[in-house]
């Protein structure tokens, strides 16, 4: 289990999507993070649920990427997802809203989608 | 000097011929201007103008550059042009008044936004302001209709009309438009858990003059509560009937989008054009080209008038592919006419009546693939119509999607979030072939195909129709063609450097035309096709307000 601290995430990232975020647990309301989510299928499958009906629009179908790059294939940071669902993100043309009204428990089921992304056979 | 373009200058015969060709109820133009979000209420997008022609056209040149500052989301504007002054907005509700023979910053507005404006959906992109009465009116990002002096950029007054807390982020993507005295706008999309109005305030003073509910208070239409998160958003300018002192402005679909199991009934009055009297919001008439939506398919789109065998019809796309013609005075069907060349969701659709023949709709629980897909067989970047050839030229294409119906609960649909009712959605090909998109050249009555341009991905621009004969499209990698509208041979093409999402227009200034393209590609919708369509991932957005002229 990872502890609540402040950090500091550079994160870079091709394109549009470059960004240097400061965070700390009190901003964010980040909770440890739950790994034992990223192997539960029913997490994954509420996720996958909670993706196609709200992260579509920009991420594409399964994260295949869209106005923003892909989310298949990424090796990404699991704090790094939640901060960035929780706080949204913002960088050149597009950027994403905050997703906060989701609870802490809902937000790592994404989580936990989203790295099973990168898991793909296809990867 | 030429002054082909100059009315007053004009010889006699190419007089007469503007003149037959002049838009019904538009004697009062000038020529030079584009005043209008559609240059005029019959909705064309036809300028007048012919210096720039196939002659000439070879010749355009990069006249001036204006950079709103600020690129979230492109620039997806129609510009308003009068007396010479390019008056625009650009990402977060920045105003600019520019010299439109010099590109110089005559006033720049932007209002103080509120924060709630970075926690929805639909952020930063308006579709343009709306000029007259001495002010430039715009709708903003959080609810407000706002009257700026033109000459300035003063405000003159501000009105707060919704308050985005309690409706998902209803919001004013399009400028507010003029009906008279009557200033008018519904709000953002049919894809929130919310009640659709449209509003109407007294131009001059901003004080509330009446709002109209298009969700029907009929329980046969919408059973229990379920009309309260039926969607019904006016998210595109109407157009006003002057002949008429009415308002015709259509509506999105209904919601949840895939999922109408809660919502028997016709849903009324989604995916409807409406008939708005106009001085007191009362509902003339109105035709629902969907009843009891369940594909996504708005009837926002853009409503053409046209005389046609003595009366005036109006043509409307639905984003379901069909194109339906309807007489102005009443809505009655007068053709019905598929855009679309793959769709399934209907068998057809009934030409005299508009009845829908065959529904097939997504299941819960089963996968099923429907076509067109939500963007519609064209995103909401308006078509043009020349009266110089009679035909009316707009973008198309040809995708599906995959969907499964799902139930989803509106209370828990955050202020950024969709009420779309899937549990799977994805952009695809068509059966038998790949995903497509094109340009073509329409008898609008009739439908009869004249001519038609593949391109690589879908044209998310609004097309330009002009007397010089010149069709101008946009893409979305940011070049611009011109082509000849007998023919569709490409006569010209330019790259901005960024997608094309707004509205082409031309204009004169100081005895030379222009042609004004705003460039920045933005919007939701290239996310959501790049399943269908993988090389629009990643195109780069951007700002920038482009002028050409011959020299």
């Amino acid at each position: 289990m990872k502890p609540m601290f402040k950090r500091t995430l550079a994160v870079t990232a091709a394109g549009l999507l470059t960004a240097s975020v400061t965070l700390s647990a009190a901003m964010t309301g980040a909770a440890t993070s739950p790994e034992t989510l990223f192997a539960d299928d029913t997490a994954i499958a509420n996720g996958s649920l909670r993706f196609a009906q709200n992260c579509n629009y920009c991420h594409g179908s399964n994260g295949i990427g869209g106005k923003h790059k892909k989310l298949q294939c990424r090796d990404f940071k699991p704090d790094y997802v939640f901060d960035t669902i929780t706080n949204g993100l913002e960088g050149g043309a597009y950027f994403m809203p905050p997703w906060d009204h989701f609870s802490e428990n809902q937000r790592w089921e994404l989580v936990a989608f989203i790295l099973s992304l990168g898991k793909l056979d296809s990867c | 000097m030429k002054t082909f373009f100059n009315l007053g200058t004009l010889g006699a015969a190419v007089a007469a011929g503007l003149m037959a060709f002049a838009p019904i109820g538009a004697a009062a133009e000038n020529a030079e201007d584009w005043p209008k979000y559609h240059r005029t209420d019959d909705g064309w997008r036809y300028s007048p103008l012919d210096q720039i022609n196939a002659d000439t056209v070879k010749n355009l040149k990069v006249a001036w550059i204006h950079q709103p500052g600020d690129i979230q989301h492109g620039l997806q504007a129609t510009p308003i042009i009068l007396d010479g002054v390019v008056y625009y907005i650009g990402p977060n509700n920045n105003v600019y008044a520019v010299d439109g023979a010099t590109g110089e910053t005559k006033w720049h507005y932007q209002p103080d936004l509120d924060p709630i404006v970075r926690r929805v959906f639909y952020q930063a992109a308006s579709r343009g302001v709306t000029v007259g009465h001495g002010h430039v009116y715009l709708g903003t990002l959080d609810g407000r209709f706002i009257a700026l002096e033109q000459e300035t950029g003063k405000v003159v007054w501000s009105t707060q009309i919704t308050n985005l807390e309690e409706c998902y982020g209803c919001l004013f993507s399009s400028p507010p438009q003029l009906a008279g005295d009557i200033l008018y706008g519904g709000t953002t999309g049919g894809d929130q858990p919310q009640r659709g109005k449209i509003f109407a305030v007294n131009a001059l003073t901003g004080e509330p003059a009446w709002t109209f509910d298009t969700i029907s208070d009929d329980p046969e239409s919408w059973p229990g509560d379920t009309g309260e998160v039926g969607g019904g958003g006016a998210w595109m300018p109407g157009t006003y009937d002057e002949k008429r002192d009415a308002i015709i402005i259509g509506t999105s679909n209904a919601a949840p989008d895939f999922f109408g199991a809660i919502r028997e009934g016709d849903n009324k009055y989604t995916a409807s054009v409406l008939a708005i009297d106009a001085p007191t919001g009362k509902l003339n008439w109105f035709h629902q080209e969907v009843p009891h939506d369940v594909w996504d398919y708005d009837s926002a789109y853009e409503a053409v008038t046209l005389e046609h065998e003595g009366e005036d019809v109006i043509l409307h796309l639905n984003k379901g592919g069909f194109v339906s013609v309807l007489k102005k005075d009443d809505g009655s069907v007068v053709n019905v006419w598929p855009l679309s060349q793959t769709y399934n969701w209907v068998e057809s659709i009934d030409p005299k009546t508009g009845d829908l023949i065959g529904r097939n709709e997504a299941v819960e629980g089963e996968e099923k693939l429907l076509c067109p897909y939500l963007l519609g067989v064209r995103s909401w970047n308006h078509g043009a119509y020349s009266p110089k050839t009679g035909l009316w030229y707009t973008n198309a294409m040809e995708v599906c999607n995959r969907i499964v119906a799902a139930p989803q609960k509106a209370e828990e649909v955050g202020i950024a979030g969709l009420y779309l009712g899937v549990s799977v959605l994805e952009a695809v090909d068509p059966p038998g072939q790949k995903a497509s998109a094109r340009l073509d050249a329409r008898d609008p009555i009739t439908g009869e195909l004249k001519w038609t341009v593949d391109y690589e991905m879908p044209g998310l621009g609004s097309v330009l129709a002009t007397a010089g004969g010149i069709i101008f499209n946009g893409d979305v990698r940011g070049v611009v063609r011109a082509y000849n509208d007998e023919t569709g041979e490409e006569l010209w093409q330019f790259n901005t450097g960024s997608g094309i999402r707004s509205g082409i227009v031309s204009y004169a200034a100081d005895g030379k035309q222009y042609l004004l393209v705003p460039s920045g590609l933005g919007s939701h919708a290239p996310g959501f096709m790049a399943s269908a369509f993988p090389d629009i991932t990643g195109l780069p957005g951007g700002a920038a307000l482009v002028a050409f002229s011959l020299n």
